[in-house]
């Protein structure tokens, strides 16, 4: 029998690496993936007046697509034109 | 010498699991082990998916003054199931379907406005959309629970594996839908309201409008010269209304219409991106089949060209708020729709069929 070492076979070496290596693997299975984690949403609620500001600002309860509203830059009539999700934006993620 | 014992008692070794490997159940046992408990973990998430919803919704309709919601929500969940009209016999099928159909609508109407009297129409509207998504997901953990027993009682592996496989998807639908609860709770449009917001996009928000079907209403403007009438459910609570049912009665009052354009929410392919538009021909609608074979009847009677312009979503974005892709994609739709209109030609009217939810889009 070859002797790598004194007192240590070859039989023991490759016992000892296969059951790091099932370890590791082991170890790496358990950890959970992390996916893509996105930017904190926020609701934005975009708003069009007669004189065509367009004014995007927080969401709030009530509003709605149609909603008549004043102009928050003129004071005008101004009507809700839409009301989204945004996503801070991620630098780097395709 | 102490390698000779290695050897033999690895030989021993190997052989010996090579028999139990091959010649008994125990992998296939300790597999089913394993994807129970993973499935078991996955059951906890369901469940506390499904706390959460309910939480939300308990607190949504007791701040809209109903004094026992989980009561209210425990007699809505488990019943108004639909059961499908027979099809060995498909003869007027359509129809069954239809009054089926209505009758649930109806009934759960009927529910909503039962134990909560004193609410307005739109509240209501969103009660609805809450019962039912609390039901749904009630659903999907018993389903769930099902798989999950019936593997376990017949030891039967392979159900074991194929439901863990599925486990992923299904706790993501779950999340959506809870997700969903905010969106309709705080009354914010979702992504399948692209087809109402094109049609308000494409009009204005003044324009002369009537209900022309239950929750469904008909605008009239006018587009490139040419006279639009666009049917919408009616907002801002959340509705679909009957949009066959309304473009048939449009179709038969103007007499002669030049094309019927509709415009929907569309589910894309995994590769596709949020808010990409296409068109083409036939009746954009993802109802059970009584609103779209109307949209299809009408134009083929009538000898009337049926476009359909879609604007592309995941399962998520068609249910939660509406995100900024989608309101450009409505955009780039309403863009494709005038060009469509452009080419038509300007002595007779167009129909435009906006379907979708109208939750948040007056
Ligand atoms: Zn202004």
């Amino acid at each position: 029998m070859v002797q790598l070492f004194d007192g240590v076979d070859t039989y023991t070496v490759i016992l000892f690496i296969t059951l790091a290596v099932m370890i590791t693997l082991l170890v790496f299975s358990m950890i959970p993936r992390r996916t893509g984690q996105q930017g904190k949403p926020s609701i934005k609620t975009l708003i069009k007046c007669v004189d065509g500001h367009e004014v995007e600002r927080e969401f709030s309860r009530g509003d709605y697509v149609g909603k008549k509203v004043k102009c928050p830059q003129c004071g005008k009539e101004a009507v809700v034109m839409a009301i989204y999700i945004k996503r801070d934006q991620q630098p780097g993620k395709p | 010498m102490a390698g000779e014992d290695w050897t033999s008692t690895l030989l021993v070794l190997l052989i010996l699991s090579s028999f139990l490997l091959n010649f008994t159940d125990i992998p296939q046992r300790i597999q089913l082990w394993r994807w129970s408990s993973y499935i078991r973990k996955r059951i906890i998430q369901l469940f506390e998916i499904e706390q959460d919803a309910r939480r939300k919704a308990v607190k949504y309709l007791s701040e809209q003054g109903l004094k026992d919601p989980g009561k209210a929500i425990d007699d809505f969940v488990d019943n108004y199931f639909l059961i499908s009209p027979v099809s060995l016999e498909p003869t007027d099928i359509i129809r069954r379907l239809r009054h089926l159909i209505r009758e649930r609508n109806k009934s759960v109407k009927a529910y909503v406005r039962e134990v909560f009297p004193d609410a307005s129409e739109e509240v209501r509207q969103n009660a609805e959309v809450m019962f039912e998504i609390v039901s749904v997901l009630v659903l999907i953990n018993k389903i769930v629970k099902h798989y999950f027993q019936l593997g376990l009682k017949y030891s039967n592996w392979i159900l074991m594996m194929q439901l863990a496989l599925e486990m992923p998807m299904i706790v993501r639908l779950a999340k959506t839908y809870d997700d969903a609860m905010d969106s309709f709770a705080s009354g914010t449009p979702v992504g399948d309201g692209a087809g109402p917001l094109a049609v308000r996009y494409l009009l204005s928000f003044d324009v002369p409008e009537r209900e022309v079907a239950e929750e469904t209403l008909v605008l009239e403007g006018t587009v490139e010269g040419r006279k639009v009438l666009a049917i919408k459910a009616k907002g801002p609570g959340s509705s679909v209304g009957y949009p066959g049912e309304a473009l048939r009665k449009v179709v038969e009052e103007v007499g002669r219409v030049s094309a019927i354009i509709t415009v929907d929410a569309a589910l894309k392919l995994e590769s596709e991106e949020t808010g990409e538009v296409s068109y083409g021909v036939g009746a954009a609608i993802g109802d059970p089949g009584p609103e779209k074979i109307e949209m299809e009847r009408v134009a083929a009677e009538k000898g009337v060209p049926l476009y359909a312009v879609v604007i592309k979503m995941s399962e998520e974005d068609a249910i939660t708020t509406m995100s900024e892709e989608i309101v450009k994609g409505v955009k780039k739709a309403v863009d494709i729709i005038k060009e469509i209109i452009r080419k038509l030609p300007p002595e007779e009217p167009v129909i435009v069929v906006g379907v979708g939810n109208t939750i948040g889009i007056r």
